[in-house]
């Protein structure tokens, strides 16, 4: 399956990419102090972040506890590998494109049209 | 199955992460001690089927399993991190659907086929300490491939191999 190449905004911020990227490594769940530690973020942002991922459906999230601890795992669903995908392509086509014009650059032939379209903003996800 | 970060632009980072969280997969000594042990009793199976038949093969089997579950449990809680076969895609495919580690899992599965079809044959030809040293020699064979099991699920988790 090749996914649309396409900025997602629940995606983009660096945390959240990082999230879903080690979701995406292979693990079928990884708990919350293995992610907090794998991608050197703090319990509450990661918290905050899983929070917005799951509420857009792209993040799976088991409650349980061992003894009196309680422990949280994360799973990417479908929609999450998907939407991860697409924004990874169109992060893939925004660095050609940036390597291309700073190859135009150096050789002296820039334009600013050169046939390409420009790199998408990404929109807010408000 | 494919990487879905195999990406120039986001792979930095992430690799260096996906790295920290595979290296959280090493296994502890109880469970290396743990597999050791519940394959030794695996390989007790001949030897009870020829000299004692009152003790069924099964149970040894069912003990083998349980204690193999009860490790991967373990190790879950103790990393954090849940790899292994999904039950029932296991019983719809077989093992040819264990990923990530394939190789290594059927290599064991293999093994373990043929070490007690090897005991099988010495214990019929009256060669005891033969298959007292094949039972030695496959438990030391079959924790060693669940290390290259557990370093190929590593590996699959830094390169996003095992990405579902």
């Amino acid at each position: 399956m090749t996914a649309k190449a396409k900025p997602d905004p629940f995606i983009h911020p660096i945390t959240r990419l990082s999230i879903c990227g080690l979701l995406a490594a292979g693990a079928d769940w990884v708990e919350f102090a293995a992610l907090r530690d794998a991608a050197e973020i703090s319990d509450s942002v990661l918290s905050k972040q899983s929070v917005v991922l799951e509420d857009a459906g792209y993040v799976q999230v088991r409650k349980g506890s061992v003894g009196r601890r309680p422990r949280t795992w994360f799973r990417l669903t479908a929609q999450g590998r998907q939407a991860l995908e697409g924004h990874l392509a169109w992060l893939g086509q925004l660095e050609e494109a940036v390597s291309a014009s700073s190859r135009d650059v150096t050789q002296g032939t820039a334009n600013p049209v050169n046939g390409r379209t420009a790199p998408h903003t990404v929109p807010s996800p408000d | 199955m494919r990487d879905v970060a195999r990406n120039p632009v986001a792979l930095d980072l992430l690799q260096v992460q996906r790295s920290r969280l595979a290296d959280r997969l090493r296994p502890p000594w109880w469970y290396l001690t743990g597999s050791a042990v519940a394959w030794a009793v695996g390989f007790t199976g001949q030897f009870s089927l020829r000299y004692l038949p009152r003790v069924d093969y099964w149970a040894t089997a069912v003990a083998t399993t349980a204690v193999w579950f009860l490790l991967q449990w373990g190790l879950t809680r103790a990393t954090g991190i849940k790899v292994g076969p999904r039950p029932l895609r296991v019983l719809r495919d077989g093992l040819f659907y264990y990923r990530p580690g394939r190789p290594a899992a059927i290599a064991m599965f293999v093994a373990c086929l043929a070490i007690g079809e090897a005991q099988f044959f010495l214990l019929r030809h009256g060669l005891l300490a033969a298959a007292i040293a094949a039972a030695v020699l496959g438990v030391a064979v079959e924790v060693a491939l669940q290390q290259a099991w557990l370093r190929e699920v590593r590996q699959a988790l830094r390169d996003g191999e095992g990405a579902a």
